[in-house]
C-alpha cells in the first residue's frame, strides 16, 4: 500500500507538471517578432556580395533606373563635345589636304611648264631664225 | 541573366569599347618609303622654314574628292588626279643664307639612288636658280614625277606617284584645268622662259 501511495503521488505530481498550459497572450507574436529581428540583424551583419572587388549595393528598381539614366546622361554629355571636336578636326584636315593637293599639283604643273619652256624655247627660236 | 552576370557583361563591354576606341585613336600613321626617302637633314637644318606634305591613302582620296567637286576642272586633270597614289612636298625657305647647288645635291643624289631618271634639267648662270624634272617608270609607263626647284630663297621638292599625264600637268601649269582656290602666292611663280638648258 505504501508503495502504491508513493506511485500515486508521483503520478499526480507528474500530471501537474505535464499539464498543458495555454501560452500567455501575445507570446507567439513576440516570438515571431524576435525571429524577424534576428534575421534582419544577420542580413545586416553578413558581408556584402562583391563584383570586381566592389560591393554590390542593393537598391530599389526606381533608384537603379534613375542611376542608369544619370550615368547615360553624363556619358552622352562627355561624348558629344568630343564627337563634335573630332568632326571639326576632320573637316579642317580634309580642307588642308585639299589645299595641299592643289598646291602640289600646281607646283608640279608649273615646274613642268617652266622646264618645257626652258628646254624647248631656244630650239624654237633657232627654228624661227 | 542574373544581376552579377549583367554587371560583368556590361563592364566588359565598356572596357572593350574604350580599349577599341583608344587603339583606333593612337594608331600610328607611318610615311611610306617613297615619302620617307624625302628627308634631307642638311637642308632642313639650314632652312628657316620647312613645309612638309605627305598625302596618301584616305586623306588623299578625300582631297581628290573635294578638288574633283570644284567647277571648271577639266576631265583630263580629274582623271590624272584620280590616278595619283601619293603626293609629297618639301619646301625649305631661307631668309639669311641662300641655298647653293651643293645644298640641293643630296636631293638629286637620293632621287638617282631611288631609280628616278632626270627628264629635264635647267639652270640659270645669271641667277641662283635651277629646275629639274625627274620621272619614274614602271612597266614601261611613267609611274611618277618629281620636280626639284632651287630659287634664291627657296628649295622645293614635289613628288607625285601614279600614272603621269603630262598634258594634264601642262594644263595645270598654264593655269587651266584646275581652278585655284586660296593658294599661297609666294609658292606659285609665273613661268619664266629665261632659264637656259644645262
Amino acid at each position: 500500500m505504501h508503495r502504491h501511495d508513493e506511485n500515486s503521488q508521483l503520478e499526480a505530481q507528474l500530471r501537474r507538471s505535464l499539464t498543458r498550459r495555454a501560452a500567455p497572450v501575445g507570446f507567439s507574436d513576440g516570438i515571431m517578432q524576435r525571429v524577424r529581428a534576428e534575421a534582419g540583424r544577420d542580413a545586416r551583419e553578413a558581408p556584402p556580395r562583391r563584383f570586381l572587388g566592389l560591393p554590390i549595393v542593393r537598391i530599389s528598381r526606381p533608384r537603379a533606373l534613375a542611376a542608369c539614366a544619370c550615368t547615360a546622361a553624363v556619358l552622352v554629355g562627355l561624348a558629344v563635345p568630343g564627337w563634335h571636336t573630332r568632326r571639326q578636326a576632320e573637316s579642317i584636315a580634309r580642307q588642308a589636304a585639299e589645299r595641299e593637293l592643289t598646291e602640289v599639283l600646281q607646283l608640279a604643273g608649273l615646274g613642268w611648264v617652266r622646264a618645257q619652256e626652258a628646254a624647248f624655247s631656244p630650239l624654237q627660236e633657232q627654228d624661227n631664225d | 541573366m542574373t544581376r552579377t552576370a549583367f554587371l560583368r557583361t556590361a563592364t566588359l563591354g565598356l572596357l572593350a569599347f574604350f580599349a577599341g576606341g583608344s587603339s583606333v585613336s593612337i594608331r600610328a600613321q607611318e610615311v611610306p618609303a617613297e615619302g620617307a626617302s624625302l628627308e634631307f637633314a642638311d637642308l632642313e637644318n639650314k632652312a628657316d622654314e620647312v613645309v612638309k606634305v605627305n598625302l596618301w591613302g584616305r586623306p588623299l582620296d578625300q582631297a581628290k574628292k573635294l578638288v574633283g567637286l570644284r567647277k571648271n576642272i577639266t576631265g583630263s586633270v580629274r582623271s590624272f588626279m584620280n590616278g595619283l597614289t601619293a603626293v609629297y612636298r618639301r619646301t625649305y625657305r631661307f631668309r639669311r643664307d641662300p641655298p647653293s647647288e651643293d645644298d640641293v645635291a643630296p636631293v638629286h643624289r637620293q632621287l638617282a639612288e631611288d631609280g628616278w631618271v632626270p627628264l629635264i634639267e635647267t639652270a640659270d648662270r645669271q641667277k641662283p636658280e635651277s629646275l629639274s624634272v625627274y620621272s619614274f617608270s614602271r612597266d614601261e609607263q611613267v609611274a611618277g614625277m618629281t620636280v626639284v626647284t632651287r630659287e634664291a630663297d627657296e628649295v622645293t621638292v614635289v613628288k607625285i606617284l601614279g600614272p603621269v599625264d603630262f598634258e594634264a600637268l601642262s594644263e595645270i601649269g598654264s593655269g587651266l584645268g584646275l581652278p585655284v582656290m586660296n593658294v599661297a602666292t609666294t609658292d606659285i611663280k609665273k613661268p619664266s622662259g629665261a632659264a637656259q638648258p644645262r
